[in-house]
């Protein structure tokens, strides 16, 4: 057999082994799938469990015990001290957590309270710029008029504010005064 | 010389192909690549945002959150560059969070699925909105995190969730011919109080024992046979490396949150029958009202279809679909096949609703 030939039969009959072994493999694997949900293999992984466990939980206490006598002796935490101090933690981190949420909605209060106050100057500065717009619509046509004419409309403007701001002021010290028969 | 030659190709190809092997099973694979930023704790709970690629106004409004298993390292879902569902999901403009349960100690053992499902999963979910500034959130729950982010769902409807996505979800355990573990744990055979009062938390390697022994000859000489089979191609060698890391990193399961799997649900299944309670409220899914999307795995040994079907007809969500692909409990979202049906089908029912 040539060279050639040798190589060209190789690669088949690694072929044939890889599917005879993945055959052999896929009939197991059935088989051992079928077993393992059968109810005799339930049965029998359960009771080797429990024999593990029956086994092994006798020597746990003791082992505990003998553990938390030297800890103790030799003045060391505890594995119960390490889950208590854990557990402390946990509720520490929730009530900042608890802290942060509040921190959250607070903030979130305080930007919508900023926006609300935005609009309203925003809204106060249209108005004034509205008044300022009117009132120099009104002086225009002031502008023609004599120089004395101004002082003698503007005096009792000021006159009839002043009259307005003592009515004002009288009636915030009423609404201040506690009515008789009242808290 | 010729002759010697031949001789020895082929032991210095065998001695490569050892120390390829060796190097594979004794070592661990880098993992989880992708670039995050812990967020949040509680516990052992961790809380990672993963950083964004997308500018801001291209990415979906939603954030998501994903919650896998209990007993398993969530890095699956980011196991590596360019076989990661997580990286898959940033790279297409999603703000993804992921909730690593961490490993339980012996102070933990009291740990409850009312502990992960109102207290872990609403915190986390509050840290989420606050980070994002979004009242919405989509939570996507792989196994044991599926029955998690169902019974919070179905708990808190009004908190904001608006999509669910289930993977291979344990909800139904009424049919107990199709579910190998229902026998195992059959009281009759198995006593949860005695190991829980040896060990407190359920062992790793029991529940490790407990997945591999379901396909005995597939874990325990197939797997390896794989790599034997492609030891020569380091693209197949990467991706055995990474899974097998994942695979051997396992964690225990709490003993509370244990003692409910097995006693509500693989034995009673109260969460189906509408008995469950969690801290008193009474797990009702018709008042899941998320838009839902459920993956069922047709080849899954571990959680089957007939355990992820049922729920479609009890939630009260009205936008549900059943996703049916082809595979396995892990292989669905991790095997080579993710990337080409199961991602990309999740990507665009959640990219539709997360605006």
């Amino acid at each position: 057999m040539s060279e050639a030939e040798t190589k060209a039969t190789q690669p088949n009959l690694v072929e044939q082994m890889t599917e005879l072994r993945d055959t052999y493999l896929q009939t197991w694997s059935k088989y051992l799938i079928e077993e393992v949900n059968s109810e005799s293999y339930a049965q029998a992984s359960g009771a080797a469990l429990s024999s593990y466990l029956d086994a092994a939980a006798p020597f746990k206490e003791p082992a505990e015990q003998a553990m938390l006598k030297t800890l103790q002796q030799l003045h060391m935490p505890t594995s119960a001290d390490f889950a208590g101090l854990a557990g402390r933690f946990t509720n520490l981190e929730m009530q900042l957590d608890n802290m942060d949420a509040k921190l959250d909605r607070l903030e979130k209060l305080l930007i919508a309270a900023a926006k609300t106050a935005e609009a309203k100057t925003a809204e106060a500065k249209t108005a004034e710029a509205k008044t300022a717009e009117a009132k120099t619509a009104e002086a225009k046509p002031a502008e023609a008029r004599t120089p004395a004419e101004p002082a003698a409309h503007a005096a009792p403007i000021k006159q009839a504010s002043k009259k307005q701001s003592k009515h004002a002021t009288a009636a915030k010290a009423a609404a201040r005064k506690p009515r008789k028969g009242t808290k | 010389m010729a002759q010697a030659q031949t001789v020895t190709d082929p032991l210095i190809t065998l001695e490569e192909r050892l120390k390829t092997i060796t190097k594979v099973m004794t070592s661990k694979a880098p993992i989880a690549q992708t670039p995050k930023e812990l967020v949040w704790t509680l516990n052992k709970a961790k809380l990672f945002r993963y950083t964004p690629v997308v500018p801001q106004e291209k990415r979906h409004r939603i954030p998501l959150l994903l919650v896998f298993a209990l007993m398993n390292r969530p890095y699956i879902l980011d196991l590596r560059p360019g076989n990661s569902f997580v990286e898959f999901l940033v790279q297409r403009g999603f703000d993804v969070y992921l909730l690593d349960w961490g490993s339980p100690g012996p102070e933990d053992s009291h740990l409850k699925f009312d502990d992960y499902t109102l207290e872990y999963i609403p915190r986390a979910i509050r840290k989420i909105k606050a980070i994002s500034g979004v009242e919405e959130v989509s939570l996507l729950g792989w196994c044991i995190g599926a029955i998690l982010t169902t019974i919070y769902a179905a708990l808190r409807p009004d908190d904001g969730l608006r999509n669910l996505i289930l993977l291979t979800a344990p909800l139904d355990f009424s049919n107990k011919d199709q579910l190998t573990f229902s026998r195992w744990v059959d009281e009759k055979y198995f006593d949860v109080d005695k190991i829980l009062a040896l060990f407190g938390n359920m062992p790793a390697e029991t529940i490790d024992y407990g997945a591999k022994a379901l396909k005995p000859v597939e874990n325990y000489i197939g797997n390896y046979l794989k790599l034997w089979d492609n030891v020569d191609n380091p693209q197949v060698v990467a991706s055995w490396h990474a899974m097998n890391t994942w695979i051997k990193d396992n964690i225990p399961m709490a003993g509370g949150a244990f003692r409910q799997l097995i006693v509500d649900l693989y034995r009673n299944d109260r969460l189906m029958k509408g008995e469950l309670i969690i801290r008193g409220e009474r797990v009702d899914l018709s008042r899941l009202r998320a838009n839902l999307l459920t993956v069922i795995a047709e080849g899954d040994h571990i959680t089957p279809p007939c355990q992820s079907e049922p729920v479609m007809a009890k939630v009260g969500s009205r936008d549900k679909e059943a996703y049916r692909v082809r595979g396995g409990h892990i292989g669905i979202m991790a095997g080579s096949g993710a990337v080409k049906h199961t991602w990309p089908h999740i990507e665009k029912w959640l990219a539709s609703r997360s605006s």
